[in-house]
């Protein structure tokens, strides 16, 4: 294919690409998650005062919800949120790049491999329309961060067999990915190992300037990760995570309740087939097409989409029996595939795409290669006739430029009507336009009292009030608020349950609640307290109810 | 065989139609009156059955083309559609409505089509819900939970599809494959078919894997594992078939089963009983627990109606009555019997576990756990005998 062709196709890729991430950002999904609000607000703290909510200097690891997120996804956001401010847009919008940096980055990483234009071309059309990199795109997560690092990593390692200095940078990236994400922290020493063990011989030959170089580099970022590590902060969540507690979580009850002697029922229901059963269950549920193109993945996060869209499965299945097919020559790109999985396998949940996004990459590639095989298979067959190839060439066009089109506005479609009105409550959805509101009112009061259904909502108050980091960090006692957290006060703000017999007792306090714990018709009984506001929610019910006592 | 097989289960007649292509190119240089006889009859086998309307309706509503069609998604799409009426979109300018690029006939007919083929290739399904977990816990796909393929038998039968392609030869290879059109024309209910194209392929791998070794002792020690690993799983599976069926037995089979061992004979004879119909038909497992003489059932089954053109309900047999209630409501009597699930009893949602009473009646049994797939009529099915105070 010529360059120009090339070039032209690869910016239509991106450009639909980025119509499908950028377009009505702010309101889909509908309001910030959790994690994007705590990486988002630690974001706005790092770029106030140079310490996260926890008074950490410039923190590697940020504890957060006591899951010790990584830092170095919070200094990617800080640009955008001094540039466009503390808001879903600044939050989610350094991801939104990465999601388009990553449709061309494909596109090259798919033509060092297979050195094939087209392959490379179909997986960046691929990329730009699969939901779940749209859905990671749009979202601000460590995951899609450090899948960025990863393919810049991977896409130097290649270019470094040519440019040999690139091999430090190489490293380099994938070490901010092995700290960025927990998944990370097993596949990239696992992938490094069997890069070098594939290429050793080439990179033997480098010169010792950048073999050395790529050892300071190796050494000054994995021994501070080991520290991290044996303290505690590197490997937080997988302490919450973990397979083992399924360790006899099925052959307890299977070897109750017969009459078989003791020690063939422990041979029968043994625990660690069971254990393995179960590792190896979840590790094939990441290759079950299934999971992959037809079922929409937990959390209700794509809004009527699977993580793939359906027509990319011919592509799929063709492109993994030509990886399998050029075992030797796509060697790399096989063991990626089966070591993907295997932190998301080792996790109790038994399907989590954002614990596997390396596979998902490594499965668009396979669509890309598939593609690229089916193309060629047609113009193949009509090589013989001028007419037929240019009835049969212009037909294929028309159909992906269908596809293309069709799933592009399904997937835009999904994102800015059907999430917003069908998973809203997904979203934790009233805190955008409840805390301004709230904030606003707050200055009359001694205290503010904030039902709390859910955990951890003070984060949404920090952020969508703006507070400022210098005043929260004053007020913040670390022995108060304890290890595990469980305090989670700030200024005026208390979170706790409302109890009204009892609290309607207290003096010029602000409810924050909902019709439940903060009835109507007692409120109207009680001398001094008056219904202030009610704010409504996307899905028209009462997203909160704002009670005063004077 | 083709046409015992098609009189067996008519879900068989793509791999039918293979085989007789099959016998068509084997025949070609015989006679033509061989031709004529396989055609012919494959033919008759394959039309006659067609020519029953309420047949081909029935094999339509089963086969790919009921998904394919307009009919079976069009309230989806139209459903779709509204939505962007209803919420402000981009994709509606002055008037265009752009999401017709995206809701149109094409997109969901190729969309339906690949899906209904996926259906089939559910690996969560296939293993068993007590080895594999369903992707989302909203799907209710894993009622059947006995194990069906061991999990690490997956791969050898990747591997040995793989190898089946260049191993053997055709025509086997053509009818080893066509074993996978049933499933795929029919849905995964079908996948029976490829029991035979299942077991080949594992035998395949493993016979590869073996011979492919040099040294004795790996062969040995392939064995081994192999043996080891078939030895496990077997007898684990048998000892959940055996004694542990209540774990995979579909929910409602399971439920009828307790409701009728629960019930005595003098019960179910002399006492009104009104039982659920939220477990299926509660009639047909009644007629079955109980050996009911058919004779005796079609002097008292008075009650029954035809819900849907050529489908019948039983309402109630003798003094057994069938049907969801709300037994708040109901006209209650002395000494009957009412079996259901703890939201037809009370209004107590969310707390059921602790209700010990109901109005004019003392639950007398509750078995608990049952996935009622309603939460507001709770986990807990209860058998209640109505009891009146007297005054």
């Amino acid at each position: 294919m010529k360059n120009n062709i090339s070039v032209l196709l690869l910016v239509i890729a991106v450009l639909g690409g980025t119509a499908l991430r950028l377009i009505g950002l702010s309101d889909s999904p509908p309001s910030l998650n959790w994690d994007e609000a705590a990486l988002g607000y630690n974001a706005y703290s790092i770029s106030e005062t140079g310490r996260d909510e926890y008074g950490e200097f410039f923190p590697i690891f940020t504890r957060s919800f006591d899951d010790y997120k990584s830092a170095i996804p919070i200094y990617f956001m800080i640009p955008s949120i001094r540039i466009f401010g503390l808001n879903e847009f600044g939050v989610r919008f350094p991801s939104v790049i990465l999601g388009i940096i990553n449709i061309a980055i494909i596109f090259l990483l798919v033509f060092k491999i297979t050195e094939s234009g087209l392959a490379g071309l179909s997986s960046s059309f691929a990329l730009s329309i699969e939901p779940w990199a749209v859905h990671y795109s749009r979202t601000f997560h460590e995951a899609t961060t450090a899948l960025f690092f990863f393919i810049v990593g991977w896409l130097m390692f290649i270019y470094s067999k040519k440019k040999n200095y690139l091999l430090p940078i190489s490293m380099f990236s994938f070490l901010l990915s092995l700290y960025t994400y927990h998944s990370n922290k097993l596949i990239v020493p696992l992938f490094l190992g069997i890069l070098f063990l594939f290429n050793r011989r080439l990179i033997l030959t480098y010169p010792k300037k950048i073999l050395a170089s790529t050892i300071l580099v190796l050494v000054g970022l994995v021994i501070p990760f080991i520290f991290f590590a044996f303290s505690g902060q590197a490997f937080a969540r997988a302490g919450s995570t973990n397979i083992f507690i399924m360790w006899q979580a099925e052959t307890k009850g299977l070897r109750n309740n017969h009459l078989l002697p003791p020690i063939i029922s422990h041979l029968i229901h043994n625990d660690t087939y069971y254990f393995l059963q179960a590792f190896f269950g979840r590790y094939l549920s990441y290759f079950s097409p299934t999971n992959l193109f037809l079922k929409e993945p937990p959390e209700n996060a794509l809004a009527g989409n699977s993580l793939f869209n359906s027509f990319e499965f011919v592509g799929w299945l063709t492109g993994l029996l030509i990886i399998l097919k050029k075992g030797s020559r796509l060697k790399e790109l096989i063991a990626l595939m089966l070591i993907s999985p295997i932190p998301a396998a080792l996790t109790w949940n038994w399907f989590q795409p954002t614990r596997s996004l390396t596979l998902l990459l490594v499965f668009s590639i396979a669509i890309g290669i598939g593609l690229e095989k089916i193309i060629r298979t047609v113009l193949y067959l009509c090589q013989e006739s001028r007419y037929l190839k240019i009835l049969l060439s212009g037909g294929l066009i028309s159909l992906l430029a269908f596809i293309y089109i069709s799933w592009a506005v399904y997937i835009l479609d999904s994102t800015l009507v059907y999430l917003p009105l069908r998973d809203s409550g997904q979203w934790q959805p009233g805190f955008r336009e409840t805390v301004p509101i709230i904030y606003q009112f707050s200055q009359k009061y001694d205290q503010v009292i904030i039902e709390t259904p859910h955990a951890q909502p003070y984060i949404f108050y920090l952020l969508y009030s703006q507070y400022p980091p210098n005043e929260y960090l004053k007020q913040l006692d670390l022995k108060k608020i304890g290890n595990p957290r469980k305090h989670y006060d700030f200024g005026k703000f208390k979170f706790r349950k409302i109890y009204w017999p009892e609290d309607r007792n207290l003096q010029k306090t602000l409810f924050v609640g909902n019709d439940f714990n903060l009835p109507t018709s007692d409120i109207d009984s009680q001398p001094g307290a008056k219904v202030v506001t009610q704010i409504m929610g996307l899905d028209g019910y009462i997203a909160a109810k704002v009670v005063s006592k004077e | 065989m083709g046409v015992f097989s098609l009189l067996a289960d008519f879900h068989s007649f793509p791999i039918v139609l293979v085989l007789f292509y099959l016998n068509f190119i084997d025949v070609k240089n015989r006679t033509y009156l061989k031709i004529a006889f396989f055609s012919i009859g494959t033919l008759v086998f394959l039309i006659l059955p067609l020519t029953n309307p309420r047949f081909t309706s029935y094999l339509f509503k089963q086969s790919l083309l009921n998904y394919v069609l307009p009919k079976s998604y069009d309230y989806l799409l139209q459903e779709r559609m509204s939505y962007g009426q209803v919420r402000k979109t981009p994709l509606i300018i002055q008037g265009v409505n752009f999401s017709r690029l995206a809701f149109n006939k094409p997109h969901y007919t190729l969309d339906n089509t690949i899906k209904f083929l996926l259906t089939t290739l559910d690996l969560d399904k296939l293993s068993s819900g007590l080895m594999a977990q369903s992707t989302v816990s909203r799907d209710n796909n894993l009622s059947d939970l006995f194990p069906k393929i061991f999990l690490w038998q997956y791969p050898l039968i990747i591997f040995g599809l793989l190898l089946a392609i260049s191993k053997i030869k055709n025509p086997y290879r053509t009818f080893f494959f066509a074993l996978f059109l049933p499933p795929l024309f029919f849905g995964d209910r079908y996948l029976i078919f490829t029991l035979p194209t299942i077991a080949l392929s594992c035998a395949l791998a493993i016979y590869t894997f073996i011979k492919v070794q040099n040294h004795k002792l790996m062969k040995l020690t392939i064995s081994t594992v192999f043996f080891f690993l078939m030895i496990a799983s077997t007898l684990s599976s048998l000892d959940i078939f055996l004694f542990h069926w209540d774990t995979w037995i579909p929910e409602q089979d399971l439920r009828q089963f307790q409701i009728w061992k629960t019930l005595s004979d003098k019960e179910i004879t002399t006492q009104k009983i009104t039982v659920t119909d939220r477990f299926g038909e509660p009639a047909f497992y009644y007629l079955y627990y109980l050996k009911v003489n058919p004779s005796d059932f079609l002097e008292t089954s008075k009650d029954i109606k035809e819900i849907s053109p050529g489908v019948q309900r039983i309402n109630s047999i003798a003094n057994l009555y069938f049907r969801s209630f709300k037994y708040y409501e109901s006209d209650r009597k002395p000494d009957q019997i009412w079996i259901g699930l703890a939201g037809e009893f009370s209004r107590e949602a969310g707390s059921y576990g602790q209700v010990s009473t109901v109005v004019d009646g003392e639950i007398y049994k509750k078995i608990g756990s049952v996935k009622s797939g309603d939460k507001r009529l709770g986990d807990e099915l209860w058998f209640v005998r109505t009891v009146f105070n007297k005054l």
